[in-house]
């Protein structure tokens, strides 16, 4: 048995390292975009894990393989879920409706009316702010006042998205009736 | 391994429940349905534990079971359940970067007007829905055409200003 109370903790620990790397990079050079340095904080609580794992087996009776890479497995999976927890809410921030909605309450002191709420945030702005992220990227591409698809990797996302609706929800979309 | 075998199993089991209650009837509060789901099912395993360990010998689990093994396990599981219901909120809702690519896609090789594109999406459809979101998850009351901040949905607005003003970043959205 590789168990410890280190190899439970480390992915806790090593999430922290993960927030506070991201936050660092990105405060330090927010040029360096907000998905590099959510990239370079996974991949530093991730060596986190693994040196952890090492220490821990350094600290008891080596125990067989299976035992090894099992611990090691639990604790990279365990990680890998917080990890990708904490991926989507600095992406909840950044491009979430429901949360900017709250913000512009918030900031209207906590009461806006309808008007006020579409006017500080609507479809304009959402579909501006998407364009220019999906023709940076080249996602999609504008010819003759058209648009097309361009580099596919969004679109098999929008499809497997489409069959875990289907799957779970019987429905392709939450406008279907 | 015989404790991520059986932490691996917690997970398959609950999502199968997850499955089969929504193949009987669609929950009214679906991220909440998860939760009790995913909760409920590590609640069961970690009580019956010691007699898990018993009966499968294979799983190589000491008896009595140390505690690092249970909390191991409920980390595990708890890691996953996490993850897998913010993946599920992009199953509930339909995100406008995935409708914008869908609607090129279904148009097919001439594709998509900028006229047309601008059409369909529209506050009806982008804005709107969410903005009920709010009233459903009392985050905000609505008292005509006026809509008020709950302390649920203050202290959510809280956490998200305060996370981007650690990191320097505008409002986003």
């Amino acid at each position: 048995m590789t168990t410890g109370f280190l190899p439970v903790a480390a992915p806790l620990l090593c999430l922290m390292a993960n927030v506070s790397v991201q936050m660092l990079a990105f405060r330090l050079r927010p040029e360096f975009g907000l998905l590099r340095s959510e990239y370079l904080g996974f991949a530093a609580g991730l060596a986190g894990v693994i040196a952890l794992h090492l220490v821990h087996l350094s600290s008891v009776p080596l125990p067989g393989y299976g035992d090894i890479a099992g611990g090691a497995l639990q604790s990279l999976i365990s990680y890998a879920a917080l990890g990708y927890c904490y991926f989507h809410f600095v992406n909840l921030g950044e491009t979430a409706r429901r949360i900017r909605l709250l913000r512009e309450l918030q900031d209207g002191g906590g009461r806006l009316s309808h008007r006020q709420l579409l006017t500080r945030y609507n479809a304009a702005e959402i579909v501006g702010r998407r364009l220019k992220r999906l023709l940076g990227t080249g996602q999609i591409v504008l010819r003759d006042e058209r648009y097309f698809i361009g580099n596919p990797a969004v679109l098999s996302i929008a499809k497997a998205m489409v069959m875990l609706k289907v799957l779970l929800l019987g429905k392709t979309s939450e406008y279907d009736a | 391994m015989g404790e991520l075998l059986l932490a691996s199993g917690t997970v398959i089991l609950a999502f199968a429940v997850h499955v089969l209650v929504w193949k009987i009837r669609l929950p009214r509060k679906q991220t909440r349905a998860i939760i009790l789901i995913f909760f409920g099912v590590l609640a069961a395993v970690v009580i019956t534990l010691p007699r898990i360990a018993g009966m499968l010998p294979v799983l190589g689990l000491r008896e009595p079971v140390p505690l690092p093994v249970y909390l191991n396990i409920i980390c595990f599981v708890v890691s996953i359940a996490l993850a897998y219901m913010i993946t599920y909120s992009a199953v509930e809702v339909d995100s406008p970067s995935l409708i914008m690519v869908l609607a090129i896609y279904r148009a097919g090789d001439a594709g998509l007007a900028v006229r047309h594109f601008n059409e369909i999406l529209n506050d009806a459809l982008l804005v709107e829905p969410r903005i009920r979101d709010l009233e459903f998850d009392r985050m905000a009351t609505r008292n005509g055409e006026v809509y008020q901040l709950t302390a649920k949905g203050r202290l959510m607005a809280r956490i998200f200003i305060l996370h981007r003003r650690l990191l320097g970043a505008g409002k986003g959205g």
